[in-house]
């Protein structure tokens, strides 16, 4: 059975790469592009997966998204990549590590981040979780 | 040294027995027995509270007093002075502007966040606001392990957020928004309202009369 993908990240572009390169691997990816959009397509599409970009329209938007998605029983459990240009963007120079409670994510990912390293995380996850 | 982490019931213990030595002469001299007498607790509380820090005294003898201040002021961290972020520079934030502004004050708001752009770049009681998404970069310049959250409830989890990758160690929270922080930050919330219902909670069940709803 084909896995499901939700991409989370307000870049166009980037999501656009990203769900052709993820597709041609055989995933269905679903897009959203803000905090909202997020957390409903995660209720609906019940992904196995989430790519998650911590800025959205809040610079850290993504940190809330992981934090409301673990609310709700039939999401819980989905693994969170959680892909970050802040640390970059707003000179940060402390690494930011998950937290069981307020960064409630699987993996951390620094931006730039290829086509092919996003692919690999997502087997690997998903892997981890068999 | 402390052997292990400090609980913050001992921590707030200390500061209550710091606050009665600092009504003492330095000079005098003081048993855990009449400290715990003023303060309603235990000699051998206080004894192991004390031990638990340092080599205050021989508590058969007493303790110098001002010997146990200067102690008990090092194991709170009271020997240096303790620069403070403030985010949220509202109503509350500029009464705690003008009460910790001052550079002699051992709790110091050293600098000032907020969304509003007529108050970026401004100095308010002394303190130059910044917008939040400066924290980062002003924080660690400024070497701040402290912040405060005066902000907006729907702000103040975000406030919270920025904090922590700044890394901060600590933050008192006064907005009555629950927030939440990774569990190497301590949190203390600060909120009035709570307090007061603890307050009318405790009238409205221990009057020997009836307080009529409006009263």
């Amino acid at each position: 059975m084909e896995k499901k993908v939700l991409l989370v990240d307000d870049e166009v572009d980037f999501v656009e790469v990203n769900k052709v390169a993820l597709e041609n691997k055989g995933y269905k990816v679903v897009a959203a592009y803000d905090e909202k959009e997020a957390l409903e397509k995660a209720l609906k599409e019940k992904p196995d997966v989430i790519i998650l970009d911590v800025i959205l329209k809040r610079k850290t938007g993504g940190f809330n998204v992981s934090r409301e998605l673990r609310k709700y029983e039939e999401i819980r459990n989905t693994p969170i990549i959680m892909l970050t240009a802040i640390r970059e963007r707003m000179d940060i120079k402390e690494k930011i590590k998950p937290d069981k409670e307020w960064l409630p994510v699987t993996e951390f990912l620094e931006k730039p981040v290829s086509p092919a390293e996003l692919i690999e995380k997502v087997a690997e996850v998903l892997q981890r979780r068999k | 040294m402390p052997k292990e982490k400090a609980s913050e019931n001992a921590a707030i213990r200390l500061s209550l027995y710091l606050r009665y030595l600092r009504e003492m002469r330095e000079e005098a001299r003081i048993s855990s027995e009449q400290l715990a007498e003023s303060l309603g607790t235990s000699g051998a509380r206080i004894r192991k509270d004390l031990s638990y820090f340092g080599q205050f005294g021989t508590p058969s003898k007493g303790y110098r007093v001002g010997k146990l201040r200067e102690g008990i002021s090092k194991a709170l961290g009271l020997d240096r002075v303790w620069p403070i972020a403030l985010v949220g520079v509202g109503k509350l934030g500029r009464v705690l502007l003008n009460n910790l502004a001052f550079e002699k004050s051992r709790f110091h708001i050293q600098v000032g966040f907020d969304v509003n752009p007529n108050r970026i770049g401004r100095r308010i009681a002394g303190v130059k606001i910044y917008h939040p998404y400066q924290m980062p970069k002003i924080i660690r310049k400024q070497k701040i392990h402290i912040g405060m959250i005066t902000a907006p409830s729907e702000a103040a989890q975000e406030s919270a957020d920025l904090l922590v990758i700044s890394g901060i160690k600590g933050i008192l929270n006064f907005s009555p928004a629950r927030v939440v922080v990774p569990s190497y930050v301590k949190l203390k919330n600060v909120d009035f309202t709570s307090q007061l219902e603890v307050i009318t909670c405790y009238i409205v069940n221990n009057q020997r009369f009836h307080l009529s709803p409006g009263n």
